[in-house]
């Protein structure tokens, strides 16, 4: 797939170090546009970090980075005109806790794209309708449950009408009853054309909404390929082990 | 004991409760015994009151008052300085770069660490011999009295005390600066770094996300002791008087001299000090629950 | 050797306190430069005929030692004052009985709610003369009671924080009341105040400059009668606070190494 669209993200031999500790390692990966990426791979493995150098809360120490064409070197921040376009849901929701779920999501808006407050409120009550909790609006953050944050999350994230969204283990503190609602939600999304890269542990769910899986390991990119190939013929042996290592309990759950 | 009584309603005394109410009243008794006999001092609050509140020769408002006045506006102005300041620092302090970072620590570090007296004596002779004339503010407070217009004499007193006044603000608010930017830099750092994020990725302009996402947050969490550094500022007002700005505890300690009446003045002074700083912060505690509505989740 | 300098607690001795020291002292140097642009004739070789003298070869403190020894007497008597009123009004508050309480709260509000210097007043002009003070004792209750207030504070969080299961460990062990708390409560709550008790006492320190208004002849009132006598204002009050800043730090470095103890235990 990434072959045929233009590619609007791509890695180029990207490293980074944390002081002494390499945590990318010559990394090299392009993602075309409307793809939806799926990125799996042990914990400390660098998979944060990796799409955390998409929107540069992170920046590199060598190669490039391009985001829509534009080329980022080493140290370099987003450029104004893609701030807000990348938008990211975090595992830990993030929310802004002293606002309401609507200020929550209209406060980009207003202040990056300069929408009036009733255009802003009323473009945050379409996203709520999105994710399924329209009726939410006037409740603050912490009278929602987990799954409830993301999905307010997800949808404070749309606001910005992004072309990119990343996730980065959105369901990893949430409780079992909760991922799904918050999966369905992103799967809903794959139509819209929005480029997605997801770190995420769900394999079922990689199985049936990605384009493709990447798995890292020690801060490279192991191997990346359409799901079927990667879940049924994994070419690499740390591939297998790490499949086997975490498909273990739904096997014999 | 029966009003105790009344209070709670349910009152059981325990041994403590005696031993410490003989010894109270032991110990009152004492003290008046040792007052009126030891010492032989004569008690006037009738005279302390009428001298205390005596209007002057051509009717002005009584010294006493003007001491409150002035306390009262050397507390506004320089909660209002030192906040400005604090915030500047403690900002400085916590997002500034390397060298910033450096200024800001060791001026929250050297004003917290030595004591507030040397500070102002230090500070005034470098104001009065070295700032004010340098900023070319004497000429400014040299100014014919009749200019100055009525809310100019509300908010900053009578035009000749402007310089005095000046140089108490500058010493209390450099002072209580160093302590709220502290404050404020631990508010800062206590807030999660995805708040950070968050408002980044959402493409938040910097100044936008101190203003919406952070500050409210911090402020939330600063507020029960930021409350008490206004309050400290306040009873702190009282030492810039050693430098002969003249507010409460200054006029106090004229009067006392002047009438003799020592034991009735200095216990109206800190009477009207206790009333001061109590009403403030039962006043900054109303603010703070006002504001602070929706943080029960930091409470 | 190197490595004592990666150690945090080192390495937050030294950016608190020995970094702002190194810049404040920088400054001063600026300053000083500055003010001889503007005719202030330093003479810093005068100063340390105050700090020390010396006649036919024998050294003697000169004023700002002598003073400086006064201020830590002052303060190591009402650190000790300090201690045992914060304690008493700790155990009042958390007592049964509503007397107890009821004073130490009227004691907390009465000293947190009025300035340390009008303490000291009503203490030197009303309950001095009453109690028949001289200016040391009243100097040393005051400042004692007005710090006493804050330390309650500790002493009640740390008594508050003592863990039941300690308590009943020791009782079910069949240790005597007294013994329980001498060999097993104490140690633990003392070990978690020491950090903060020291802050107290940099505050002490900080705070007895105030007793120089009583003239009492601590360092600050040698400094300022120093001044009087000589005009080198600059220099000397620069001294002053250079050797309050110097005990003051001398403590708080003392309490971070206590609290980095308490951590690494
Ligand atoms: N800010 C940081 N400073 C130092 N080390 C870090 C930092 N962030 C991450 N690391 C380290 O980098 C490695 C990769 O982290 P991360 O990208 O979060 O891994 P993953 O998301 O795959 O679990 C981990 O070993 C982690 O300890
Ligand atoms: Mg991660």
């Amino acid at each position: 797939m990434s072959g045929d669209t233009p590619s609007i993200i791509a890695f180029e031999d990207v490293s980074k170090w944390f002081g002494t500790f390499q945590v990318l390692r010559d990394v090299d990966l392009s993602i075309g546009e409307g793809e939806c990426v799926v990125i799996c791979g042990p914990s400390g493995s660098g998979k944060s970090t990796l799409i955390r150098c998409i929107n540069r809360l992170e920046t590199h120490d060598r190669g490039v980075v391009r985001v829509h064409g534009v080329p980022l070197g080493p140290g370099e921040r987003l450029p104004r005109e893609l701030r807000g376009k990348i938008g990211m849901v975090f595992q830990s929701f993030n929310l802004f806790p002293h606002m309401t779920v609507l200020r929550n999501l209209a406060l980009a808006p207003m202040r990056n794209l300069r929408m009036d407050k009733e255009k802003a409120e009323e473009t945050a009550l379409t996203y709520l309708e999105r994710v399924h909790i329209g009726d939410q609006a006037e409740k603050y953050p912490d009278q929602l449950s987990g799954g409830q944050q993301q999905r307010v999350a997800i949808a404070r994230a749309l606001c910005m009408q992004p072309d990119i969204l990343l996730f980065d283990e959105p369901t990893s503190s949430l409780d079992p009853e909760m991922i799904r609602e918050v999966l369905d939600v992103i799967f809903e999304l794959t139509d819209s054309g929005i480029t997605m890269v997801c770190v995420t542990h769900e394999m079922g769910f990689a199985r049936k909404v990605s384009d493709r899986v990447v798995f890292m390991d020690h801060g490279e990119i192991v191997e990346s390929a359409a799901p079927d190939a990667f879940f049924d013929a994994p070419r690499e042996e740390r591939t297998r082990a790490f499949l086997n290592q975490i498909l273990h309990y739904e096997a014999t759950a | 004991m029966s009003t105790v009584n009344q209070w709670t309603g349910r009152f059981r005394p325990t041994r403590l409760d005696g031993i410490l109410l003989v010894g109270l009243v032991a110990a009152a008794g004492w003290m008046w015994y040792r007052s009126a006999v030891g010492v032989a001092y004569r008690w006037d609050w009738p005279q302390a009151l009428s001298t205390v509140f005596a209007a002057g020769d051509a009717g002005e408002t009584p010294f006493f008052l003007t001491g409150i006045y002035a306390t009262l506006r050397l507390s506004l102005w320089g909660a209002v300085l030192a906040s400005i300041l604090g915030v500047l620092i403690g900002v400085g302090r916590y997002a500034g770069g390397r060298t910033l970072r450096m200024f800001c620590g060791t001026y929250i570090q050297i004003l917290r660490n030595i004591p507030p007296l040397v500070f102002i004596f230090i500070f005034y002779f470098f104001i009065s011999s070295q700032l004010m004339p340098l900023l070319g503010l004497d000429a400014l407070f040299n100014r014919p009295a009749e200019e100055a217009s009525g809310w100019q004499r509300f908010l900053f007193g009578p035009p000749a005390l402007w310089e005095n006044l000046v140089s108490g603000v500058l010493c209390i608010s450099f002072i209580s600066a160093a302590y709220i930017a502290e404050v404020v830099r631990a508010g800062l750092a206590a807030i999660p770094r995805g708040q950070w994020e968050a408002g980044e990725s959402l493409g938040i302009p910097v100044l936008d996300r101190y203003r919406f996402v952070i500050f409210p947050q911090a402020l939330a969490r600063i507020a029960p002791p930021l409350t008490g550094q206004y309050i400290s500022l306040v009873k702190d007002s009282s030492i810039v008087s050693l430098i002969s700005v003249q507010e409460l505890t200054f006029v106090g300690s004229e009067i006392a001299n002047s009438s003799g009446l020592l034991f009735e003045v200095w216990l109206l002074v800190a009477f009207v000090y206790f009333l001061l700083c109590l009403s403030l912060s039962i006043l900054l505690r109303q603010v703070e629950r006002r504001m602070t509505r929706h943080f029960h989740q930091f409470a | 050797m190197i490595g004592l300098f990666r150690r945090p607690w080192v390495r937050r001795v030294l950016s608190n306190w020995i970094q702002p020291a190194a810049i404040a002292g920088i400054l001063v140097f600026a300053v000083m430069r500055g003010a001889e642009n503007i005719n202030y004739r330093w003479q810093w070789y005068r100063v340390d005929d105050f700090l020390f003298t010396s006649e036919n070869g024998a050294w003697a403190a000169g004023p700002l030692v002598q003073g400086l020894f006064v201020t830590l007497e002052i303060s190591v008597l009402s650190l000790f004052l300090t201690l045992v009123i914060g304690l008493v009004t700790a155990l009042l508050r958390l007592s049964s009985s509503m007397v107890g309480r009821g004073l130490a709260r009227g004691y907390l509000e009465l000293i947190r709610n009025t300035p340390l210097l009008i303490q000291l007043y009503v203490m030197y002009f009303v309950l001095g003369p009453i109690l028949g003070w001289g200016q040391t004792t009243t100097a040393i209750a005051c400042l004692a009671a007005f710090q006493g207030a804050y330390t309650s504070e500790i002493f009640r969080a740390g008594l508050r924080a003592i863990p039941r299961g300690q308590v009943e460990a020791g009782e079910s062990l069949g240790l005597k009341r007294l013994d329980n708390y001498r060999y097993v409560i104490l140690p633990q709550v003392l070990r978690n105040m020491l950090p903060p008790l020291t802050n107290e006492a940099v505050s002490l320190v900080k705070n007895s400059s105030i007793v120089s208004v009583i003239a009492i002849f601590d360092l600050t009132t040698q400094g300022r009668n120093l001044i009087a006598d000589t005009f080198l204002t600059f220099e000397i009050w620069l001294t002053v606070a250079a050797i309050y800043l110097a005990v003051t730090l001398a403590l708080s470095t003392a309490a971070a190494m206590a609290e980095r103890r308490r951590a690494g235990a």
